[in-house]
């Protein structure tokens, strides 16, 4: 019996949801905090600027690609609690839906990243 | 100290006469060291001979009288009346999650089969397998401090009770079972943690455990389920990442 038994890739999703956890429980709030303060007027540093450095947008991806992770594996095992089956259809949309939403952050936060140092020039006129 | 009585309320079912299980009510007089399983036997004794119950040491060791108590898993040695409302009914029934065999007697096979299939008893390695009986196997306290906890299980059945994820998917190994599996893992004598690795990395395995946590607040001993479950998880985890790059 032991032979055949079939190996689950849970161990991806776990690692990336603790991951996340991580993230979400310690830059998270501190970026919020920044942020908040800016709006406020509180001029301490600013979030754009942080991206123009490499390392800045890098934290930045990690801290949405992080979130993103953390949070749709959670509501895909709450998915009970809210009286809803789980079934593969919820797997492949929640996983699918955190990949493609890390694609798109990490074109956004490295896209911006790379126009404002000037390494790609999106300008319409020639 | 003056006797005082509490109406107990009891989940019967004779498959030969019931159709479902159905609520009986007793009065049991009680004094401050009355242990539930001492009403139980005092209904026994005195108010309804044929109630069935498993028991046997009296004293959370042998994890045969484990039953629902108000809702919440226990053991019925270990249950004091002194610690309920005695103004109000106490609800005692059979252990949840698990098939009623007759009145507070369940079928605990499911656990058994789990608790079997992950080999819980120590698998020498190769070097040890001969090794003569005269010989003893060296362990330091801080070794042995690794599985300690997970080693005070009696096999009750509490956890599997309250466990959330094994109500829904009954495939699930279970928190005991799972929690053994770690403990023969971590101990320095055994040799078996790669046979044990292929169940417990399974889906049914240690990644049907979300973490509720429900096993390691009822368990009678002390022991901590969910713990041994979430180190268990890491174990499987890093054995997926040595086998990605080295499969078998």
């Amino acid at each position: 019996m032991s032979s055949k038994i079939r190996r689950s890739d849970e161990p991806v999703y776990w690692g990336l949801f603790g991951a996340g956890g991580m993230v979400v429980g310690m830059a998270l709030p501190a970026l919020l905090i920044l942020m908040l303060l800016q709006g406020l007027g509180v001029n301490c540093f600013h979030y754009f600027s942080l991206i123009s450095h490499w390392w800045g947008a890098l934290a930045i991806f990690v801290i949405i690609a992080g979130c993103l992770w953390h949070g749709l594996h959670r509501i895909y095992h709450s998915l009970h609690d809210l009286l809803i089956k789980p079934t593969p259809l919820h797997h492949y949309v929640l996983y699918w839906g955190a990949l493609v939403l890390t694609v798109l952050a990490g074109v956004f936060v490295f896209g911006y990243y790379l126009i404002i140092n000037g390494f790609l020039n999106l300008s319409l006129q020639q | 100290m003056a006797e005082k009585t509490m109406k107990i309320s009891v989940l019967r079912y004779r498959p030969e006469t019931d159709t479902e299980p159905h609520f009986q009510d007793f009065d049991v007089p009680f004094h401050h060291e009355t242990s539930l399983l001492e009403a139980l036997n005092y209904i026994k004794d005195f108010l309804a001979p044929d109630l069935s119950f498993r028991w046997s040491c009296r004293m959370a060791v042998c994890g045969s009288c484990g039953m629902m108590i108000n809702g919440v898993p226990g053991l019925a040695c270990q249950t004091f009346l002194r610690d309920y409302d005695e103004t109000k009914t106490l609800k005692v029934e059979p252990l949840a999650n698990f098939p009623i065999e007759r009145d507070l007697v369940v079928d605990i096979s499911d656990m058994i089969e789990k608790i079997e299939r992950i080999k819980p008893y120590i698998i020498p390695s190769e070097k040890d397998a001969h090794k003569p009986l005269t010989e003893s196997y060296i362990q330091t306290p801080q070794q042995m401090e690794l599985y300690r906890q997970f080693a005070m299980c009696i096999n009750c059945g509490c956890c599997y009770a309250a466990c959330p994820q094994y109500k829904i998917n009954p495939e699930f190994i279970g928190p005991a079972a799972l929690t053994l599996a770690y403990r023969y893992n971590v101990d320095t004598r055994d040799a078996g943690a790669k046979e044990r690795l292929a169940h417990m990395s399974a889906e049914e395995g240690v990644w049907s455990c979300t973490f509720v946590g429900a096993c390691s607040k009822v368990c009678p001993k002390g022991v901590d389920p969910a713990s041994a479950i979430q180190l268990g998880k890491k174990q499987s985890a890093i054995d997926y990442v040595i086998k990605m790059f080295k499969p078998e």
